[in-house]
């Protein structure tokens, strides 16, 4: 398994990114909340958050020094320890644990089927991924305890996706969650922790996890 | 075998060993690294929330921690300084990833190439103590 082991500076404890969780040390057992975020390219994010602050990188660093290794064979530093055949080590995955339901959404899937109106456990949830800035996100669609379905707008050309309700047919940002338009116009969704991830490393803290299948019919 | 050809002679052949030598450490490096890193690792046992079922995963789980590098041997970054919208979009190419985070209305991002250096920014967002570990 790979995956970053930091530690914290009061207590000395030993955390687990990957399982947000304090595995040696006074705190072990301690589990961290995750907040939602995106990975997204800076122009994407510019345009969703036109008031957002860059950390200051200071004239420093214009290199990734991991890109050889984004798109390489390799798999972490020790390789990888558990092979699971369902995908290729490296590729890519967005992966979701809520209600003690893992599942991993493929971006070679959602690329192709980039709006999903899923169910986690009972839990209704949305699976959006934007192809042109290769950005997920996961939503949870109870609207204070409304059921929302969703559907793609087509493409405006201004660089943000839009979708609507089958509701009350308001527009919502994509990645955002976010209704601009319509009878729930400035009502949010609730993004839900989600992570971008490679296989190899999701399968190897999730042997069980589900896969969500290109063969089921979108929506 | 034209290597032990060239290198005729008796402190020929000891180069020509340590050539194959070198060569074989080449293709074996991997594995002594990775027998390398083990040596230094410890298991930590986790218990996984017994409520949650489904398949997260087994209720127990053992996990190698292995020490790549000592502590702060990837410094974090402890006191970010921000820069805002206008100078942020002159700083950054428009493809460059970020990963973005939004809490009580306020927006922040962290390039992925900022986040290769250190890992792990901590930062308080919207009034919210975070660390954006990667």
């Amino acid at each position: 398994m790979n995956a970053l082991v930091m530690y914290d500076r009061q207590t000395d404890t030993l955390w687990s990114q990957f399982l947000s969780r304090a595995v040696r040390g006074s705190l072990s057992g301690t589990q961290l909340e995750i907040m939602p975020s995106l990975q997204t390219t800076w122009e994407q994010w510019y345009q969703l958050h036109p008031d957002t602050q860059l950390l200051d990188k200071g004239g420093r660093y214009n290199s990734d020094s991991y890109e050889r290794y984004y798109r390489g064979g390799s798999a972490g530093i020790i390789g990888e320890s558990n092979r699971d055949k369902r995908l290729p080590g490296k590729d890519l995955v967005l992966g979701v644990n809520t209600n003690g339901l893992v599942k991993a959404y493929p971006f070679q899937v959602i690329v192709r089927q980039p709006l999903i109106n899923d169910s986690l456990s009972g839990k209704q949830v949305l699976v959006v991924f934007d192809p042109a800035s290769e950005t997920g996100a996961i939503f949870d669609r109870n609207l204070e305890g409304r059921i929302l379905g969703f559907d793609m707008l087509p493409d405006t050309g201004d660089g943000i996706s839009l979708m609507k309700d089958r509701e009350t047919g308001s527009t919502w940002q994509l990645l955002t969650g976010r209704a601009i338009d319509g009878e729930l116009a400035e009502m949010a969704l609730t993004q839900m922790p989600s992570f971008y991830s490679f296989w190899f490393a999701w399968s190897d803290f999730h042997p069980k996890t589900e896969l969500y299948e290109a063969t089921r019919s979108a929506g | 075998m034209w290597l032990l050809g060239a290198f005729a002679g008796k402190s020929g052949y000891i180069i020509a060993l340590l050539l194959v030598g070198l060569v074989l450490a080449v293709f074996l490096l991997p594995q002594i690294r990775q027998s390398f890193l083990k040596l230094r690792s410890e298991t930590v046992t986790v218990q996984r929330n017994p409520d949650q079922g489904g398949n997260s995963g087994d209720a127990v789980q053992s996990f190698d921690i292995i020490t790549v590098l000592g502590k702060d041997g990837i410094p974090s970054i402890d006191n970010p300084r921000f820069v805002g919208p206008g100078e942020a979009d002159q700083q950054m190419d428009s493809f460059k990833r970020i990963l973005g985070v939004s809490i009580n209305g306020d927006n922040r991002a962290d390039p992925l190439n900022m986040l290769s250096r250190h890992e792990i920014v901590n930062d308080t967002v919207g009034s919210v103590p975070v660390a954006v570990t990667w």
